[in-house]
């Protein structure tokens, strides 16, 4: 009896080694037969996005409005069966989303700026499609002095204050009183991270110790209830907080829905929505939803500007 | 002269840590009632999140539903498996060796910061095992996460239990397996009821192993074990965090210690309804 | 049949144990396992030592020693705060309340252990850091002190649990002998349950240092995630919190993945260190 525990509990020990092997390789295999699956017709009446904080608002307003007109996929499509309609949205991060389609745990990346080279090659078979576009205002806190003797800053000055060039606000402008300047940015996994960093920072590092904040609706959070701070709030965000946070011209360019449109307005970013693979019946009606008019409807009410 | 300084010295200080200690706990509970009560309303317990951005009206309905759920399973998961063993090592475990292997074992992942468990629940059950971000991915890793918690509980109410008891019903020839069933769990249940709830309060308290695993920011009351679900601590952060609306946040934040509150009550009241048998 | 019936159920148990055991082994070893992939590519001495965290600068800078050192900080600060505090506390419940009430008390005590992290980083967010920011003028409030106060506070019950339990042991010990010979209460507190209860306090703060350590809600919320060199005042950035903020962008099987691993690592590693060092003093206590 020992002998047979004893070999019991090696064998045990060798699964375990070897569960630890496969457990550290990207799933390949399964996932493939989730794929069969998707081909096969078996209808998956739930969708799951996975991506940016800053377009997860606009997918859940979407969905929820969706979900209460039609309830069952039935009532959207009669050739769907009668399946309750379940869509689910999560946020990490633009990051996130890409990395979420690469290891198949979601339906849809959302993602607040382009999609990278590398990450296409990875993913292989991408379908994007875009929402709108959003911009990275610099904005800052109604009640810091700068708001009352500027309203513009050159990309040079955002730049430095972002590299901590400039530490305290009277480095800016002598008739600020000498505080700290708190800088408010994404942490890395925030489309507005790559974007910032492309456009107005280039090679330079942010400054080490600028607050990091886990979303876009934390980073309009901090500069809303901080007076020193100043941080690249989504355009959208700023518009849904209207008065509560100030944005200000960059370069003497006024973020406004016409100038990110024409392109005048250099901090801009697409709002994009991607999938691996083609997509089902029922993701499309969806899909569909998203982009109708009542779709652009919700993003613009959202403040972004919709594509259309 | 000098003794009578320092004794009172010691006095202020023992009575000043009192004080702060009760003024911290009562300032959270009641900051947090104060704020939110008023936001509670039937209707926010038992609607859906909704507005935009979502959640700046409506209620959370899905949210505490995904909760307790989460707290089933994983009471169920971590039960099964603590009980399990803490029988084992009380009462069948032969060598010492291996009692102290599996109590350092256990020590160790009582250690284990939750949130590297939610890295590993990521890992291995959500991409590997290809269980997708769902209900039961994140009920087990949270599962895994209170074990420790009461495997110790149990253990400690098992070596309780009175040993000429034990060996009383041994040498009537009473099998190990009857008395367990029919002398000591039924004497014990008190403290393994309220382990577990405390255990459960625990698992639904928790956020960060989660977040990976299977809770989402948006979400219907879930349907099956395989979809993910609004869990009220995450739910909490992020209304909070993105200055959804702050009114909701508190309300939530009153809810879930509502909630958890009852269960802690309820699992005191019987462990002291236990020592009052005792008597 | 009865015999036939208690052979499975013994052989379930067994079953069952095994499975269990098995599971928290495999995730030891797999925290290990990921942790260690990391460091064949970049040696462990520079990985602890450097004090750059930049996972997408290139050349890629993955040195944790800031963020190592912010976490021992924030928790030391909390112990500071949180011992007087609860030996105090523990050393009052101990003494002057009766048998009933302790148990209620002890009932409470539990009940603010049971407040989930989240809502403590709520609370820290808008009370706290709000507090610091106008109170003191703090450009912002987020600091390795507000991530202290709060952790303090998250603590306060285990130490005062712990060393209750010690305390209320020795008093009843010498309670009675005490005070038939006339001393008062204060002064058998204070000079023979407090200095023969050092080994209950150091295993009380021992327990207190680990939660401390691995909790990442609520510092996470309240200390600015900014990976430098953390002052008291100033922003830092703590394992658990790193690990929080970077899972989701992490790809599985990236060097970014596996370095957070190898943090993860590095903590239990500290933590596991520091419960060998209690052995050791608890050890020398008992001589």
């Amino acid at each position: 009896m020992k002998r047979l525990w004893r070999i019991l509990i090696c064998l045990s020990l060798i699964f375990t080694m070897v569960l630890t092997g496969c457990a550290s390789q990207t799933p390949q295999a399964p996932a493939a037969q989730e794929e069969g699956n998707d081909a096969n017709k078996e209808f998956r009446g739930e969708i799951t996005f996975n991506g940016s904080s800053t377009l997860a608002p606009v997918i859940s307003a979407i969905a929820t409005e969706f979900i209460e007109e039609n309830t069952t996929w039935d009532k959207v499509d009669s050739n769907f069966p009668d399946k309750n309609i379940s869509i689910y949205v999560s946020a990490g991060g633009s990051g996130a989303g890409v990395k979420a389609v690469l290891e198949r745990t979601t339906d849809f990346g959302m993602l607040a700026r382009e999609i990278k080279d590398e990450e296409k090659e990875k993913i292989g078979d991408v379908n994007e499609f875009r929402l709108g576009v959003d911009a990275l205002t610099i904005s800052i806190n109604p009640e810091n002095p700068l708001a009352q003797i500027r309203d513009n800053l050159t990309k040079e000055e955002v730049k430095k204050i972002f590299a901590g060039e400039y530490k305290y606000w009277d480095e800016l402008d002598s008739s600020l009183p000498h505080r700290e300047i708190v800088v408010v940015i994404r942490d890395l996994s925030g489309g507005a991270h790559e974007v910032f960093q492309n456009s107005i920072m280039g090679d330079t590092q942010i400054r080490a110790d600028a607050i990091q904040s886990p979303s876009m609706g934390a980073l309009v959070t901090k500069i809303i209830e901080n007076k020193d701070a100043i941080g690249y709030a989504s355009f959208g965000m700023v518009n849904q907080n209207k008065g509560k946070l100030i944005p200000l011209k960059v370069d003497g360019v006024e973020p406004t829905e016409e100038n990110i449109v024409n392109g005048s307005y250099k901090i801009s970013r697409p709002l994009i929505v991607v999938k691996r693979g083609e997509l089902t019946a029922p993701q499309k009606t969806f899909m569909d939803a998203i982009m109708s008019e009542r779709g652009a409807e919700i993003i613009e009410e959202m403040g972004f500007v919709p594509v259309r | 002269m000098m003794k009578r300084i320092q004794s009172a010295l010691f006095a202020l200080w023992i009575s000043v840590s009192c004080v702060l200690t009760i003024a911290a706990g009562l300032f959270i509970i009641l900051y947090i009632f104060i704020k939110g009560f008023k936001t509670i309303t039937w209707e926010f317990l038992l609607s859906n999140p909704g507005g935009i951005p979502i959640g700046v009206e409506g209620g959370i309905f899905p949210a505490i539903i995904g909760s307790l759920l989460l707290m089933l399973i994983s009471i169920v998961f971590a039960f099964i498996l603590a009980l399990a063993t803490a029988v084992y090592i009380v009462f069948y475990c032969e060598s010492q060796r291996l009692e102290n292997t599996a109590h350092v074992i256990i020590q160790c992942m009582a250690g284990i910061p939750s949130i590297v468990l939610g890295l590993f629940g990521y890992t291995v059950m959500v991409v590997s095992l290809n269980m997708g971000r769902s209900l039961l991915s994140a009920g087990l890793t949270l599962g895994i996460m209170i074990f420790p918690f009461i495997q110790v509980r149990i253990e400690k109410a098992f070596r309780e239990f009175s040993k000429s008891v034990l060996n009383a019903s041994y040498s009537l020839g009473v099998s190990k397996v009857y008395t367990i069933f029919r002398l000591i769990l039924p004497q014990c249940r008190r403290d393994i009821v309220s382990s577990i709830t405390l255990a459960g309060g625990f698992a639904m308290g928790a956020a960060a192993p989660i977040m990976l695993t299977g809770a989402v920011i948006f979400a219907p009351a879930p349907k099956a074990l395989s979809s993910p679900v609004m869990a009220l601590p995450l739910h909490l952060y992020i209304l909070s965090n993105e200055s959804i609306s702050m009114e909701k946040s508190y309300a939530t934040a009153l809810v879930l210690i509502a909630i958890l509150i009852t269960i802690n009550i309820f699992a005191i009241t019987l462990t002291l309804w236990r020592k009052e048998v005792k008597r | 049949m009865r015999i036939g019936f208690d052979k499975a159920f013994i052989i379930l148990i067994k079953v069952l144990t095994l499975f269990s055991l098995l599971l928290l082994s495999f995730i030891i070893i797999f925290v290990f396992k990921e942790g260690y992939i990391f460091f064949k590519e970049v040696p462990i001495l520079k990985f602890i030592t450097g004090t750059t965290w930049n996972p997408l600068s290139d050349p890629r800078n993955l040195s944790i020693f800031n963020i190592i050192l912010a976490t021992l900080y924030v928790s030391l600060v909390a112990i500071i705060i949180a011992l007087p505090i609860g030996v105090g506390s523990a050393l009052l419940l101990s003494g002057y309340v009766k048998e009933r009430p302790r148990l209620i008390i002890r009932g409470l005590i539990d009940i603010i252990a049971g407040i989930p992290s989240v809502i403590f980083g709520f609370i820290g967010l808008m009370v706290l850091v709000k507090f610091f920011e106008k109170f003191f003028d703090f450009p912002s409030g987020e600091s390795v002190l507000a991530g202290g106060i709060l952790l303090a506070v998250m603590v306060l019950p285990y130490i005062i649990s712990t060393c209750d339990e010690t305390m209320d042991k020795l008093y009843r010990k010498h309670s009675p002998a005490a005070q038939a010979m006339g001393i008062s209460k204060i002064y058998i507190l204070r000079t023979i349950v407090l200095p023969q209860s050092l080994r209950g306090i150091v295993a009380a703060t021992v327990l207190a240092f680990g939660r401390a350590m691995g909790e990442t809600m609520a510092v996470m919320m309240v200390i600015g995630n900014a990976p430098i060199m953390p002052r008291l005042l100033g922003k830092c950035q703590t394992i658990p919190s790193l690990i929080a903020l970077e899972m989701g962008m992490a790809e599985v099987g990236s060097l970014h993945y596996h370095a957070l691993f190898a943090a993860g690592f590095v903590l239990m590693v500290i933590l596991l260190m520091i419960n060998v060092a209690l052995y050791y003093v608890k050890r020398s206590l008992n001589r």
